[in-house]
């Protein structure tokens, strides 16, 4: 199995997470994780439900603070930030949402606009404009700027999370389980928005889901985290030719689905 | 924010002093956040202007179908009990001081509490529960500002006016039913209803308006933020706060008005 180091000696990483704990009551979540994200590189973040997958990114983000251990974003550390200087990371990592969380009384544009807007007070109409054009055309819903949310299929909302993400124009893109709820069809045409995305905006990710697909198709690398730890990492075919049960049953059931 | 609750087994006192004690913590925090929010640039007057509109123009025709209604219905039960001790000429001033200093504010702050408060408390709740508000923080919007000041203000700002709004409806409504029974002049109503109200009277309600407005706002918005499990949460957050805000603005009355009486009479 290669290491990241392999890949990357010479490069800093844009994320760094170092021995990294949480729990929840007596429920210890993260055990100590370590993760290396480097630019326009997707990692992939596999396991179980309720094995500390979205706590992660939560903790990435600052919407969550680890029990121990350092996130280090961009060169930041993110826990060590004071609230102005969290605003200011926040606006170079995309995150998208599980179930999407559109702002519901808002339009497709109004909610395109809203960060930008709301993070860049002196930004013109025009400006505005063309931003909201070229993230709807980058996830091919130009027509749905006037539609509300609960108007659009769950495909549509998830492009529209997804382009509400490059609004900003993000180095870092955070995305929790893109394809969750999505019939297969519509969950390879996110794994592809998600290549493109890379490709386009030249952007970082880490991608967590449950679901081998995506994880093959959009995955640079994958972790696979057990019992609060990453046991495995490495390419798809690396992660998974293994005879650990831990492992090797998460495949098989995911096949036999 | 988030309501701590003690581990199971540790509790200080009880489970359900403790819950209460918590709850009374995390509330005044919430309203210390408020205050340090209101102040700090920048401030998002489009969006206060527009919670200002739902809450005060949108609450319009309730506020009149139930002042007028308030105000006709009340002089009706009047009559009677003034008419048997030969003081039915001061039905206009005793519905004045009666809908200027205790129905108006109550009842429009009431009608608020049910109408806003309520909506507040699930619409926030709504946005907690399906992860909107955390999307707003990672958009870098502080959505403390954005979505509880600015409610919050509005309608600190609009129950007043709706009270004064509700008042004249109110005498309006006392009006045509003295009009209908004794022919009084519309003239002579109002200087009626009015000579027994003065500068004390119409700040003490003003100000109890505000104070009234701003527990609507802060309750509301406090529970909506805090919500919890899913839509069960949802639908607790919009009931819990027209109960709360009610009682609260009951409580409130009790004090402001023992506040303000020594004020009238001097």
């Amino acid at each position: 199995m290669k290491t990241q180091d392999d890949h990357k000696k010479k490069e800093e990483p844009i994320l760094s997470i170092r021995d990294v704990h949480k729990s929840f009551e007596d429920n210890d979540v993260l055990k100590g994780v370590d993760l290396d994200v480097f630019k326009e590189e997707n990692i992939v973040v596999m396991g179980r439900s309720g094995s500390g997958k979205s706590v992660l990114i939560k903790i990435i983000i600052g919407l969550m603070k680890p029990d121990k251990g350092t996130v280090n974003v961009l060169g930041k550390e993110v826990h060590k930030l004071n609230k102005q200087q969290l605003i200011e990371l926040r606006l170079k990592i995309g995150f998208l949402f599980q179930h999407n969380a559109l702002y519901d009384s808002m339009t497709v544009k109004e909610n395109l606009e809203f960060p930008l807007i709301r993070n860049k007070r002196d930004i013109s109409q025009e400006e505005v404009k063309k931003a909201v054009d070229d993230v709807l055309d980058a996830v091919g819903l130009t027509e749905t700027a006037e539609q509300y949310p609960s108007e659009l299929s769950g495909g549509q909302e998830k492009r529209i999370a997804i382009a509400r993400t490059l609004i900003l124009k993000p180095e870092l893109i955070l995305y929790d389980e893109p394809t969750a709820g999505l019939d297969p069809i519509t969950s390879v045409e996110i794994n592809q928005l998600i290549k493109d995305v890379k490709k386009r905006y030249k952007t970082s990710s880490i991608i967590i889901t449950h679901d081998l697909v995506c994880a093959k198709q959009t995955g640079d690398k994958i972790f696979m985290l057990v019992d609060g730890k990453f046991v495995r990492h490495g390419d798809f075919e690396e992660v998974f030719e293994t005879d650990d049960e831990r492992i090797k049953g998460f495949y098989d059931y995911n096949f036999i689905q | 924010m988030s309501t701590v609750t003690p581990p199971a087994g540790k509790y200080v006192i009880s489970k359900n002093l403790d819950s209460f004690f918590t709850e009374v913590h995390e509330l005044f925090k919430f309203v210390a956040q408020f205050f340090k929010e209101a102040f700090a640039p920048p401030y998002e007057f489009q969006e206060t202007i527009r919670q200002c509109y739902i809450a005060g123009y949108k609450s319009l025709p309730l506020i009149t179908a139930t002042a007028f209604i308030t105000g006709m219905v009340f002089t009706d039960h009047s009559r009677p009990p003034l008419a048997d001790f030969g003081a039915a000429s001061w039905l206009p001033s005793f519905t004045g001081i009666a809908i200027v200093k205790a129905l108006a504010p109550l009842i429009t702050s009431l009608i608020c509490a049910g109408k806003i408060g309520s909506r507040m408390g699930a619409e926030l709740g709504s946005m907690k529960v399906s992860e909107q508000i955390d999307a707003m923080e990672v958009s870098a919007v502080n959505p403390f500002k954005f979505l509880v000041v600015t409610r919050v203000l509005a309608i600190t700002f609009m129950v007043p006016i709706l009270v004064i709004y509700s008042a004249a409806i109110g005498l309006f409504g006392s009006f045509i039913n003295v009009y209908s029974n004794d022919q009084t002049s519309f003239t002579l109503f109002f200087y009626d209803a009015f000579s027994k109200i003065g500068y004390a009277e119409i700040t003490s309600t003003l100000i109890r308006s505000i104070v009234f407005g701003f527990t609507i706002g802060i309750i509301g918005c406090y529970k909506g933020f805090t919500t919890t499990k899913g839509t069960e949460g949802v639908g607790k957050a919009a009931n819990s706060s027209v109960v709360l805000i009610m009682l609260l603005i009951f409580i409130e009355e009790i004090f402001l008005v023992k506040f303000f009486n020594p004020f009238y009479y001097e």
